[in-house]
């Protein structure tokens, strides 16, 4: 298990995406000391200038400062993004574990459950419900975390049906434990390693569809900034004014980016194959 | 000792069918008759084997009578009493006599637990009221492994010190039965005589039974008493050591005792040649299971299924031939 | 006569760590050869590296593997692996796994010949149905047709074999051909491989765990350990009065039949991971007769007319059992 931790050490590319990532989190954190102004401060006659000593970022159409919203924009994104994946994880790995552990019809429900989620894009359903419930910071968030349990579920359920055939669970069958415990203490502890990686993938994945929902819109609303948001504002003034457009864009690139490169590191550490015996 | 001669455990008629299912809602279609009709009895700190080839049941059985698959007919007959299969208790009071020890030793272990939490699970199951910390200590000790070794991963383990663990497990709810499925066959040769040594020593010091399955007869002759040879799910000869090894009468078992490469002086042994291979379990051969590839077959082996009768001091053969 | 495989200093490594040493050994045109040897001792690489079947990280990095004289290891590979399949053929343990799923088994019997022998889809065809029958296969046309999964283990081990003679090999290595198969199935087997050594006149090398195997089925036996040979002899020397302690070690722990005997003998100790580490004989700190002079590389001696051993306490003993040869008889009534 130690080793786990040296080995992932020494993954320079998942190195690289966790102290980005720690930079982010610290920028959002600490978002109030760092921000050089009021992220919600307007100064109408001053939109679209450029990044000067004074907005290190420039300032976007109605002359706030974009550093600023984009370090507040930390927050939104990068919180949604996290809480949303723990939903999805909370959601797929139940229903994962229903489908792997009992089988027959309890899985046939699970998993048709779970194709019907795949079979409508994504997107569009996140939509339609953001738009029947009405967007906001919590509703979004729910959201996206529900729409994203089906990967989990399905490999969940393959992990614990392989699982399942192994020697020691039906051992412990053998000497009474129950189903609950089985499932508990022996197999899903087996079944961290893809999950972990899937974990991190996950975030990234609801970090950008909540740029994109505010992107469209439909995600968190003024004057709140988020990523997406600021991106969507920039997008008429591309061309005069790329950097209201071009700051966000970078950062929500550098959060996936970063979540991508540790979810690599991870599985790599994570491989049985690669760990040495006799530790 | 008082308890020699006593019945651990009796098995009568025992019979496991597993149905054919014919897609999702379609009843089923006959079935696998995996064991079909098996009757023994296992004494107090003896071992029985169970000697056969693929297919024969022998795993089945002792997956029955440790409550890991219900029986579809037939009794048990534990502690004086019949196992009731019908109620949801049966497998609980297997459980609590029988134990089984599983053939692969690298995977008889839950990989993410220290081997201690692993020995110690059946007693945090079972409600142990003593010193959960102490028994395994104990039960370390009594496999001969040091008590450092307590925090230690299966995979800082060798094969064998993985089965010893696997045995401390079992012994863990000190059950008068052990179910031995392979025990050695996946460990190297000059490893096994120390699990072997090890399950000779605890019977000898508690009076445990075993119920000893292998497929390598130089260690069934090695660790047994009695001796069952089970065929397509029937026991076609069953005995002592000494009666089925040296004073063999079923061709089956001849045939099997023959096969078996021995490391031996001087001239290879005669070869009973058998043809073809098991048949599928599916559409057993009519009479006697063997007939197909019985080199002695007659036409009464063909129609009619011999019963296992006594040749004489216990030893019983099913077999058609004089 | 010209050996046919002459195999000299081996040595294989994988990554920077050396997994077989000084391995030498030699086989005569339609000799059996029988390699014992437990869990990390190096047989089935030798087999991989004669073969020329080492995959990264594994590769030769020392020694010659002689084919009737050509140092197999200086051939370009396409020359390697064009006898591959044809004079040098291997079976494996699993045929299930070796056996491609999706073809017939047909069609996998008639990619070598059609590979190695130059025949055209009917030829093929209708030389496969003869190899299906010389390995004792009923039907053998109708065979043709199955798909693995459809055949029995001992059937899907037939025609592994068959695929292997459609080379024509002179010859076969069989790396724990029988493992997988019931014990009256691999009776089988081994009478089968016989009979077609007798046939064809190929040489065998048997690789196995398994001690009665090797005495019953080879005329020669190689004891390895820990990636270095530590013994080799006819078969009967080899098992009746082995010279080198381990190979008297690994006997005394076999149960023998007719034998009362309370306790078996085990061999303390487990089997060393790394090579590297290890000056002088691998087994050195688990033989009963380990010594200083244990530290230093030990080489190959005489110790019989057609015995080596490596070892400097081995000689050509009594047999070690207790109680003499009688012991290894099978027991008479």
């Amino acid at each position: 298990m130690p080793s786990f931790m040296s080995r992932l050490r020494q993954h320079r590319l998942a190195a690289a995406g966790a102290v980005v990532l720690l930079v982010l989190v610290a920028a959002a954190l600490f978002a109030p000391w760092l921000a050089p102004h009021d992220p919600e401060e307007v100064h109408p006659e001053a939109g679209l200038r450029g990044p000067s000593w004074q907005y290190p970022l420039g300032q976007d159409p109605l002359g706030r400062c974009i550093l600023s919203r984009i370090l507040y924009g930390a927050r939104v994104s990068l919180s949604v993004g996290f809480l949303a994946g723990v939903i999805s994880l909370a959601v797929g790995v139940v229903m994962g574990s229903l489908a792997g552990y009992f089988g027959g019809w309890v899985a046939l429900v699970v998993m048709r459950l779970a194709e019907v989620f795949m079979t409508v894009p994504q997107f569009l359903l996140i939509i339609a419900a953001v738009a029947i419930v009405g967007p906001s910071f919590t509703s979004v968030l729910v959201i996206i975390g529900l729409s994203s349990w089906t990967g989990y579920a399905r490999v969940l359920r393959g992990e614990i049906m392989s699982i399942k055939q192994q020697p020691f669970v039906e051992a412990a069958r053998a000497y009474g434990a129950s189903d609950w415990r089985i499932l508990v203490h022996h197999v899903l502890p087996n079944c961290l390693s893809p999950l972990i990686v899937m974990v991190t993938l996950n975030v990234a994945s609801a970090i950008l569809l909540e740029s994109s929902l505010s992107f469209l819109g439909f995600g968190i609303q003024e004057p709140q900034a988020s990523w997406g948001s600021i991106l969507s504002q920039g997008r008429s003034f591309f061309q005069s004014a790329p950097h209201v457009a071009t700051f966000p864009g970078l950062a929500i690139m550098l959060a996936v980016l970063a979540f991508n490169l540790l979810g690599d590191g991870l599985r790599d550490a994570l491989d049985p194959k690669l760990v040495e015996q006799g530790e | 000792m008082s308890a020699a001669n006593q019945i651990a455990i009796t098995v009568k008629d025992l019979e496991k069918v597993f149905p054919l299912r014919r897609g999702l809602f379609s009843r089923s279609q006959g079935g696998v008759r995996a064991v079909d009709k098996v009757s023994f009895e296992l004494k107090v700190g003896e071992t029985l084997a169970l000697v056969g080839e693929s297919g024969c049941g022998k795993t089945t059985v002792a997956r029955m009578l440790a409550g890991l698959e219900q029986p579809t007919s037939g009794s048990v007959i534990l502690n004086g009493a019949e196992v009731d299969f019908s109620s949801r208790q049966a497998p609980r009071i297997l459980r609590q006599e029988a134990q089984m020890v599983f053939q692969d030793p690298y995977a008889t272990l839950d990989p993410r637990m220290t081997v201690g939490s692993s020995v110690e699970e059946p007693l945090i199951v079972r409600h142990y009221t003593g010193d959960r910390r102490e028994r395994v200590r104990e039960l370390f000790a009594a496999v001969s492994l040091d008590e450092e070794m307590i925090n230690r991963y299966p995979h800082q383990f060798s094969g064998g010190q993985r089965q010893r663990i696997g045995i401390a497990r079992a012994l863990a709810s000190e059950p008068k039965i052990l179910l031995c499925d392979e025990p050695t066959s996946a460990l190297d040769v000059s490893v096994q005589g120390q699990v072997l040594n090890l399950l000779k020593e605890l019977q000898r010091e508690r009076s445990i039974s075993y119920l000893f399955i292998s497929h390598n007869l130089s260690v069934v002759w090695h660790i047994s008493q009695q001796v069952a040879v089970m065929y397509l799910g029937k026991i076609v000869e069953m005995g002592s050591r000494e009666s089925v090894f040296l004073e063999t009468a079923h061709p089956y078992t001849k045939a099997l005792l023959a096969a078996s490469p021995k490391v031996a002086l001087g001239q290879k042994q005669e070869r009973i040649m058998l043809s073809g291979e098991v048949p599928g379990p599916l559409n057993p051969p009519s009479g006697c299971r063997f007939h197909t590839r019985c080199p002695q077959a007659s036409q009464v082996c063909r129609e009619v299924e011999p019963q296992l009768s006594d040749v004489g001091g216990g030893h019983q053969v099913a077999c058609h031939l004089p | 006569m010209q050996q046919l495989l002459s195999v000299q200093d081996l040595e294989v490594s994988f990554a920077n760590r050396r997994v077989l040493r000084q391995v030498s050994f030699s086989l005569a045109p339609g000799e059996t050869l029988g390699i014992v040897g437990e869990s990390g001792s190096g047989k089935s690489v030798t087999a991989l590296a004669i073969m020329g079947l080492l995959s990264w990280p594994g590769r030769v990095t020392g020694g010659q593997i002689l084919w009737h004289d050509d140092d197999l290891l200086s051939l370009p590979p396409d020359a390697h692996r064009r006898l591959r399949g044809s004079a040098m053929a291997m079976i494996f343990q699993e045929p299930m796994t070796c056996l491609n799923p999706v073809y017939t088994v047909g069609q996998q019997i008639a990619e070598v010949l059609m590979l190695h022998r130059g025949m055209n889809k009917r030829e093929a065809a209708e030389a496969a149905a003869a190899y299906l029958a010389q390995v004792g296969i009923a039907e053998p046309k109708a065979r043709l047709r199955n798909f693995p999964h459809e055949l029995s283990g001992g059937m899907r081990q037939r025609v592994m074999i068959a695929m292997a003679l459609a080379g024509e090999p002179e010859l076969l290595i069989a790396d724990e051909p029988t493992t997988a198969l019931d014990v009256t199935v691999q009776a089988q087997i081994l009478d089968l491989l016989q009979r077609l050594q007798a046939e064809t006149g190929m040489a065998m090398i048997l690789i196995t765990h398994d001690l009665g195997l090797v005495a019953e089925n080879a005329a020669r036996g190689i004891v390895m350990y820990a990636g270095e040979v530590v013994e080799t002899g006819g078969v009967d020397e080899l098992f009746v009065s082995p010279a080198h302690p381990y190979t008297q070690g690994l006997l005394r722990s076999l149960p023998r039949w007719g034998e009362q005997r309370d306790v078996l003998y085990s061999i303390p100790g487990t089997v060393p991971r790394n090579l590297e580490t290890i000056p002088g004989c691998a087994f050195a700190d688990r033989c009963p007769v380990a010594t200083e002079a244990c530290q230093e590389p030990q080489i190959m001696r005489q110790v019989g007319p057609a015995q080596t051993a490596r070892c400097w306490a081995a000689k050509a003993k009594q047999p070690i059992l207790e109680g003499g040869a009688a012991e290894c008889q099978p027991p008479t009534k």
